[in-house]
């Protein structure tokens, strides 16, 4: 196999799908990417064996081939080196590699193509047109309140839940959660509810191509096709926690402050909180917040006062400053409106001014204050 | 008119007497013993049978006695060792009160071999009541033999009385070992019906206390020493992790006699605090020696029980000698190569230096934390364990660049946030300014002053968490998470009642639990540093620790469900840390009040010294 390519596109397209590479493998070929070469296009493979992700790029090919190439020696190597074109020659019958520069000439040892494990193959029920613009808005809004608990592995993955022309996308930790709601769309299949591993959802964001994408699903796997990359994704197959009974309806007292105002003072505060549990205190009167902190171990206290609108009873309710940071932040409006019912109920967060079709909502258990 | 009263016979009236100072068999055995040791005997060999109810007999080769004393002692108030009463206020010798071998005579029959330097014969005699049956001479080496047969022959009550064998035989073990450990340069040889228990050559008081302990509890003592104008103060006390379920192996001797005195014992138990479990009770051997004229042995016939002139001095000096042994020794562990060790067998040569934290907290606090010796004032008032705020300030700060003061990989920030949930944009704090590693995913290893430190991180955070816990119950409310999904557990008939039981304490540590009848417990809420991914399991993990608690005997509630959710809800080995967790765990191991060992015992933190190092490579 030997094509030749400049040195910073093909770093370009390794670093979208090295991120797959385990780096660690009970199967070490695992560590290496797939190169398949095919007049001038060369398609690059990297899988977990849970997820997989493919790339194509164009190169000028000289012969046909494949071989599996060590992942970080190759994007150590690509990293070391300024732009330049590079002339890579395998040898597909005893895997010895060559990468030659003008100047330099470097060699490593590869695997064969043949013990590479195969892009799982699917058939899929269903099929979505999305941009890449929602796709990046429901991973940027959603993935953080991703739970890590791997005890709970439904709750590790993004669900989607679909019902005629809506789309639900909703995580959750079991501390927050979000819930996004997309109306209008197309008419969908009807299709039982997916649970997108996080990994898959991360590794997408950081590859996605500006465009309209397709989105194709089967109950097991999904596959994400951009031009010129395609990620395969194992679903996480358990059922959902139903969310929708814990979203309290009776929240009735509303808080409305400046989302920018009101996250850089938790943040302040947040300093002084202590820095195992973080917790912060909001204590609310008529038209007046204000943020609080003490963190009892080292000594140190904080409090700001801040403008907001709110008209119901005073309330003293606790949060975890991260859980509040996390949400303020991946929200993108101007305005936001807390509404509380008690200091020990989910407190709901919603932007005031929303896109059209899209319904973001979060929501944050709170922590209590006293017993 | 007959009259009621009369003088009791000298023979009814001394049974009367034997009885205050024999009690049962070891009462004599001990009386012997003092005898001997204040004839300045160097061996004594002590035979007993059928745990003396049958025969006691003592030998010694102290400096015996002429015929004419011989008969003398069997005298009630005859003794050699106190002439007036200004003596009584200064008693150095075990016995002083002459009526020892009078009241063992009352009670049992007696024969006595003694022989002293100057006589050439020995004289034997053989006692009934206070009768002398039968006096004769034969030859003796220099010392005397006497012999106790049929213990309460005459006084059924008493023999009844008596506990079971295994009882009276342990009691008189006891008074032997004693007297062994106090007298470490005396020979003893100790026999129960034909099996020797004890065999002891003469030696230093650590060999001694090797030789009656046994190699694993004395290799663990820390030995220590005070003197000030007062008295001075020796002894060993053990690490915590050797302490016992019960008061046994405590041992206190002034002059070299043992004593008990709860004042003392309740001195040294204090000095342990937060160090052992409730219920357990630390292993100690402490030797006061002090002007006789401060205290007074003679308020009670068994002569255990002294009274100081000032009880309050000898409690504080007690205390702060104590404790100060015990923060000298840091209870951190360090480690040190013998030649030819292999760096694997580490755990198994600890020993304890204590000489780099030690400087650290003198130079951190300006002053010696105890104040000991100075001639003023006996120690504090009340000494503290200063919390260190050291532990991160003796981790040197690295000024060199991140990457080169981490040359291992470090673990990523994972998503296993467990105790610092890593600050939104927020990425550099911390980040690699401080030479942190974890190893194994278990211990984590840091750069110190005078070499380096290797913390435990599960038992590390068991102790964090533990005090935080005992603090919640104390004082402040815990943090508690409330739940979104509320967790429905079905737990067993007994773990239902067991919760029930302990909901208030359940509550005031941060669960937020609501009994739901039909053994189903909803948890609404969880202390804030229950690790996300713990949720589910850790309420039925406390119980189940709780049990096992107190199986092993932990009676307080408190004390044991705090120590239960601290193993539990600690991090783990094999839970990957980022430097931030690392950093957090370390600075709060530093804020509490013991950081060197955890609930249970164990050491928390091992310092390897650099000089070890030095040494291991060749570098001396
Ligand atoms: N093993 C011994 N070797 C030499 N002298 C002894 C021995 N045992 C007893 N005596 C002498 O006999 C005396 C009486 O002993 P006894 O034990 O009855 O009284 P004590 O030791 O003086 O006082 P206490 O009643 O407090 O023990 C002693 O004072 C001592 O002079
Ligand atoms: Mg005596």
């Amino acid at each position: 196999m030997k094509f030749t390519i400049e040195s910073n596109e093909l770093q370009k397209v390794l670093i979208k799908i090295s991120g797959v590479v385990p780096s660690k493998s009970t199967l070490p070929i695992l560590e290496n990417i797939l190169f398949t070469l095919n007049e001038n296009k060369l398609t690059l493979v990297a899988t977990d064996m849970e997820i997989s992700m493919s790339a194509s790029l164009d190169v000028r090919g000289s012969e046909n081939g494949s071989i599996a190439v060590p992942a970080k020696r190759v994007m150590d190597t690509l990293r070391a080196l300024p732009d330049a074109q590079i002339v890579f020659n395998a040898d597909t019958g005893n895997n010895k590699i060559k990468m030659i520069t003008e100047n330099g000439e470097y060699n490593l040892i590869g695997e064969s193509s043949q013990d590479y494990p195969a892009i799982p193959e699917f058939k899929s029920s269903n099929e979505l047109l999305i941009e890449s613009s929602v796709i990046e808005s429901i991973i940027s809004k959603t993935v953080f309140s991703v739970s890590t608990d791997e005890l709970r592995p439904a709750m590790t993955g993004l669900l989607l839940q679909f019902k005629e022309k809506e789309m639900r996308a909703v995580a959750t930790d079991g501390h927050r959660l979000v819930r996004i709601i997309y109306t209008n769309l197309p008419q969908i299949k009807d299709q039982k509810d997916i649970i997108i591993p996080s990994k898959a959802l991360n590794l997408i964001s950081k590859a996605i191509e500006s465009g309209s994408n397709t989105v194709s699903f089967s109950s097991t796997h999904i596959k994400f096709s951009f031009k010129n990359l395609t990620l395969t994704s194992r679903l996480i197959e358990e059922s959902y926690p139903n969310y929708e009974s814990v979203i309290p309806l009776e929240n009735d007292k509303k808080l409305l402050a400046d989302r920018n105002i009101l996250l850089s003072a938790v943040k302040r505060v947040s300093l002084y909180s202590s820095n195992t549990t973080h917790q912060i205190r909001f204590s609310m009167k008529k038209d007046d917040l204000k943020i609080m902190a003490e963190d009892i171990d080292f000594g140190g206290e904080a409090k700001e006062k801040i403008a907001c609108s709110y008209s119901a009873e005073n309330i003293e309710i606790g949060f975890n400053a991260i859980y509040l940071i996390d949400i303020l932040s991946h929200i993108d409006s101007q305005e936001v409106i807390f509404n509380f019912s008690s200091s020990v109920k989910a407190a709901i967060i919603k932007p005031v001014t929303m896109k059209e079709n899209e319904d973001v909502l979060m929501l944050v258990m709170p922590m209590r204050l006293n017993v | 008119m007959s009259s009621r009263i009369h003088i009791l016979s000298p023979e009814l009236s001394n049974k009367i007497a034997a009885g205050e100072v024999v009690q049962r068999p070891a009462s004599v055995v001990k009386e012997l013993i003092e005898n001997s040791l204040d004839a300045g005997a160097t061996r004594i060999s002590i035979i007993v049978k059928d745990a003396g109810k049958a025969l006691i007999q003592v030998v010694d080769n102290g400096f015996g006695m002429s015929e004419q004393d011989a008969s003398m002692s069997f005298r009630r108030h005859a003794t050699s060792k106190i002439n007036k009463t200004s003596d009584l206020e200064e008693i150095r010798t075990l016995g002083f009160r002459g009526e020892a071998l009078a009241s063992i005579a009352a009670v049992a029959r007696v024969e006595l071999k003694t022989r002293s330097e100057s006589d050439d014969l020995a004289t034997f005699l053989r006692i009934e009541g206070d009768e002398e049956k039968e006096k004769t001479k034969s030859a003796l080496e220099r010392g005397t033999s006497i012999t106790v047969r049929n213990l309460f022959y005459n006084t059924p009550a008493r023999r009844n009385f008596l506990k079971h064998r295994q009882t009276e035989l342990k009691n008189i073990t006891d008074v032997v070992t004693r007297a062994a450990v106090s007298y470490p340069e005396v020979e003893w040889f100790y026999v129960s019906d034909d099996e020797i228990l004890l065999d002891l050559k003469s030696s230093s008081v650590e060999g001694r206390v090797a030789a009656v302990f046994g190699k694993v509890v004395s290799q663990s003592l820390i030995k220590f020493e005070e003197t000030n104008d007062l008295m001075s103060l020796s002894g060993f006390l053990a690490r915590p992790n050797f302490a016992r379920k019960s008061r046994a192996e405590q041992m206190v001797f002034m002059n070299r006699r043992f004593i008990f005195s709860r004042m003392i014992n309740h001195a040294v138990f204090h000095a342990y605090e937060h160090l052992l479990e409730k219920g357990s009770f630390p292993f100690f051997v402490l030797n006061l020696t002090i002007n006789p004229k401060k205290v007074d042995v003679n308020v009670h016939p068994s002569k255990m029980e002294i009274k100081f002139e000032n009880d309050s001095n000898i409690y504080r000096m007690i205390l702060s000698v104590v404790r100060k042994a015990l923060v000298d020794n840091d209870l951190m562990p360090s480690v040190s190569f013998k030649e030819g060790d292999v760096l694997s067998s580490i755990d198994a040569k600890l020993q304890y230096d204590s000489q780099g934290w030690k400087k650290a907290m003198e130079s951190q606090s300006g002053a010696p934390v105890f104040p000991i010796g100075s001639s003023s004032n006996h120690g504090l008032s009340k000494p503290t364990v200063t919390p260190n705020i050291i532990g991160l300030d003796e981790i040197e700060q690295s000024q060199s660049n991140p990457e080169t003061s981490f040359p291992f990989k470090t673990t990523p920030p994972s998503g296993n946030r467990i105790l610092d949930q890593r600050m939104p944009g927020d990425q550099s704090a911390s980040q690699g300014s401080r030479p942190i590693w974890q190893v194994h995913d278990k211990y984590i290893i840091s750069q110190i002053r005078n070499g380096l430190m290797i913390i435990d991180q599960h038992v590390a955070h068991e102790r964090i968490i533990y005090e935080r816990v005992l603090s919640s119950f104390e004082n402040s409310l815990p943090s508690i998470q409330q739940l979104l999904f509320p967790e429905t557990v079905e737990v067993s008939a007994s773990d239902y009642s067991l919760v029930k039981e302990l909901q208030g304490h359940l509550e005031r540590l941060g669960f937020d639990i609501k009994l739901f009848g039909k053994n189903t417990v909803v948890i609404e809420g969880i202390p804030a540093d229950v690790r996300i991914g713990s949720e589910r399991k850790i309420l039925q993990d406390v119980l189940d620790e709780f049990r096992n608690n107190e199986h092993a005997g932990i009676s307080d509630v408190r004390d044991n469900l705090a120590k239960s959710f601290a193993c539990k809800a600690a991090i783990k080995a094999g839970d990957k840390l980022n430097i931030d967790e690392m950093v957090v765990l370390i600075e709060h191991l530093f804020l509490t009040k013991m950081p060197f060992v955890c609930p249970h015992g164990r050491p928390v933190i091992v310092k390897i010294p650099l000089e070890e190092l030095d040494k291991r490579f060749g570098r001396t």
